[in-house]
C-alpha cells in the first residue's frame, strides 16, 4: 500500500537517523592489510621485468633446497666471492646467486656422501680434467655475474655448468672402482 | 727306459696342447624363440660385442659365442617380454673377456640393452630403442621412433636415425649423419659432429668441439663451456636459435637470405663479428661487455647468442 509521504515528513525521518553507520566489526585491520599488499604488488610489478625469471629460478632452487636440507651437512663455501662494489648489487639478486651456489654445493656434497666420499684420484686423468674445466667455468660465470647480476643468460649458463658437474658425478662415481670398465683416452 | 718316459711325457704334453683351445673357448649358442605376443626384447651383456638387427620375421634368434666364464645364456619369454642375458658369476666378471652375439628380432618390437663394457651395433629397429653401456662404443643405423643411446666412456656413431633421438656420452665422440626429427646430443669430453635434417636440435658440450650442418632448423639450442661451435644452418621462417658459451667460440653460418632478429652479447671479453650487415658491436660504457643487436630481412626468426668470454661470429 503506498502511502504518500510529504517531503517535510521525509526530511524529519532523515534527521532522526544516526549520523554515522558503524560496521558490525572493525574493518581497519583488513584495509591496512590490503594497502600493504598493494604496495608490495606495485613493487613486484616494477621489478617484474627483471626478477620474474630470477624468481622462477629461485623457487626451483628453493624446492631442491627443501628436499636436500634435511639430509645434507651445511656446506662450507671455501671460495668467497670478491665483490668490487657491494653497493651496486641489489641484495635479492646477490641472494639468488648465493642461493644457487649454496644449493649446488649441498647437492654435490650429498652425492659425494652417498658414494662414500670417493677418492677423485681413482678417476682417469681426462675425467679429473673435466671436473677442473667445469669448476673453472663456474668461477668465470660467477665473476661475470658480479657485474651483471640480472643477466638471465648467465644465470642459465651457471645452472648448466652446475648441472653438468652433478651429472658427471652421478655418471662416474658408481663405476670408479669397477675393473670391468676400460676408460677411453681421448 | 728314462728316455722312453721322457718321450711319452713330451707326447702327452703335445697332445694336451690340442685340447687347450677347446676348453678355453666359450660355449657356442644358436637359439630361437617365437615372438608371438611379445612387445619388448631386453638384452643384458657384461662385455664383448653384441649385434642387434631388426627383421620382418616373427621370431628372435641369438647366435654366437659366450664368454668362457659364462655360466649360461638366459633366453626366455616372460609375459610380453623376451629376456636375453649372459649370466657370468660375480667372481669371474673381472676376468671375463666378453661374449660375441648376433641377435635378430622383429623390427617393430621395443628393445632395451644394458651393458658394462660391450660394443654394440644396431640396425633396422623401428620401435623404441634404449642402449646404455658404461664403457663401449655404439654404432647405430636405421632406427626410428624414440631412440636413446648412452655411453659413459665410448663413442657413438649414428646414421639415418629418425624420431626423438637422444645421444649422449661422457668421454667419447658423437658422429651423427642423416638424422631426422628431434635431435639431442650431449658430450662432456669429446667432439660432436652432425649432418642432420632434424628440425629441432639441442646440443650440449663441456670441453669438446661442436660441428653441425643443419638443413632445416625450426629450433636450435647450443650450450657449451670451453669448446668451439661451428654451425652451418638453414634457419626456417619463425625459427629460433639460442646459443650460450662460457669461453668457447661460436660461429653461425646462415643461408644467404636469412631473416632474423639478432641479439649477440659478450659479457666479459670476447669479440662480436657481424658479416651479415654493416652493424658493429657496441661496447658498454663501463665494464668489458659488448652487444650487437640488428635485424635482417623481415626478422621473422630469432637468433640469440650469449657468451662470457668467447668470440661470436655470424655470417
Amino acid at each position: 500500500m503506498n502511502k504518500h509521504i510529504s517531503d517535510n515528513t521525509l526530511l524529519s525521518y532523515v534527521d532522526k537517523l544516526p549520523k554515522e553507520m558503524e560496521p558490525q566489526r572493525d574493518l581497519w585491520q583488513g584495509i591496512e592489510h590490503a594497502i600493504q599488499d598493494k604496495k608490495q604488488q606495485n613493487t613486484f610489478v616494477n621489478k617484474q621485468r627483471y626478477f620474474v625469471p630470477a624468481a622462477w629460478a629461485a623457487s626451483l632452487i628453493a624446492a631442491v633446497l627443501v628436499g636436500w636440507v634435511t639430509f645434507s651437512p651445511t656446506p662450507q663455501i671455501t671460495e668467497p666471492l670478491v665483490v668490487s662494489n657491494e653497493n651496486v648489487l641489489p641484495s635479492n639478486a646477490k641472494q639468488l646467486i648465493e642461493t644457487m651456489q649454496v644449493s649446488f654445493q649441498q647437492q654435490k656434497q650429498a652425492l659425494l656422501v652417498s658414494y662414500g666420499q670417493p677418492d677423485m684420484s681413482h678417476l682417469s686423468a681426462n675425467m679429473q680434467a673435466q671436473f677442473e674445466v667445469l669448476a673453472q667455468a663456474r668461477k668465470t660465470i660467477e665473476k661475470a655475474l658480479l657485474n651483471d647480476e640480472n643477466n638471465i643468460d648467465l644465470l642459465n649458463l651457471l645452472r648448466f655448468t652446475q648441472q653438468q658437474e652433478l651429472n658427471l658425478l652421478q655418471q662416474l662415481y658408481p663405476y670408479m672402482n669397477d675393473q670391468n670398465i676400460q676408460w677411453q683416452t681421448i | 727306459m728314462n728316455n722312453v718316459n721322457k718321450y711319452i711325457m713330451a707326447a702327452l704334453i703335445c697332445a694336451s696342447l690340442f685340447f687347450i683351445p677347446v676348453t678355453m673357448a666359450g660355449k657356442k649358442v644358436d637359439e630361437t624363440i617365437k615372438s608371438e605376443g611379445v612387445n619388448t626384447v631386453t638384452i643384458e651383456n657384461l662385455s664383448g660385442k653384441v649385434i642387434i638387427v631388426g627383421w620382418e620375421k616373427e621370431w628372435v634368434t641369438v647366435k654366437g659365442e659366450l664368454d668362457d666364464k659364462a655360466k649360461q645364456l638366459v633366453f626366455e619369454q616372460v609375459g610380453h617380454s623376451i629376456n636375453i642375458k649372459v649370466d657370468i658369476p660375480k667372481n669371474d666378471r673381472r676376468r671375463a673377456k666378453g661374449s660375441i652375439l648376433t641377435i635378430h628380432m622383429p623390427a617393430d618390437l621395443r628393445m632395451n640393452f644394458e651393458s658394462i663394457s660391450s660394443d654394440v651395433e644396431l640396425e633396422n629397429l623401428t620401435n623404441n630403442v634404449s642402449v646404455k653401456t658404461i664403457s663401449g662404443d655404439i654404432n647405430a643405423k636405421n632406427l626410428a621412433e624414440h631412440i636413446e643411446l648412452s655411453s659413459v666412456s665410448g663413442s657413438i656413431k649414428a646414421k639415418s636415425l629418425q624420431g626423438k633421438i637422444n645421444l649422449s656420452t661422457v668421454s667419447g665422440d658423437i658422429k651423427d649423419e642423416n638424422s631426422l626429427g628431434r635431435l639431442q646430443l650431449k658430450v662432456v669430453s669429446g667432439d660432436i659432429t652432425s649432418k642432420s635434417d632434424a628440425s629441432e636440435v639441442f646440443v650440449n658440450n663441456v670441453s669438446g668441439n661442436i660441428k653441425l650442418q643443419l638443413t632445416k632448423v625450426d629450433e636450435l639450442n647450443i650450450s657449451e663451456v670451453s669448446g668451439d661451435a661451428k654451425v652451418s644452418l638453414f634457419l626456417q621462417r619463425n625459427g629460433i636459435v639460442k646459443a650460450s658459451s662460457v669461453s668457447g667460440a661460436v660461429t653461425l653460418d646462415f643461408q644467404d637470405d636469412v631473416a632474423a632478429d639478432f641479439r649477440l652479447k659478450a659479457n666479459a671479453g670476447g669479440d662480436l663479428t657481424n658479416r651479415l650487415t654493416a652493424q658493429e658491436a657496441e661496447k658498454a660504457k663501463y665494464g668489458p661487455s659488448e652487444k650487437l643487436y640488428f635485424q635482417t630481412g623481415n626478422a621473422n626468426s630469432s637468433v640469440s647468442v650469449n657468451t662470457v668470454s668467447g668470440d661470436i661470429t655470424v655470417k
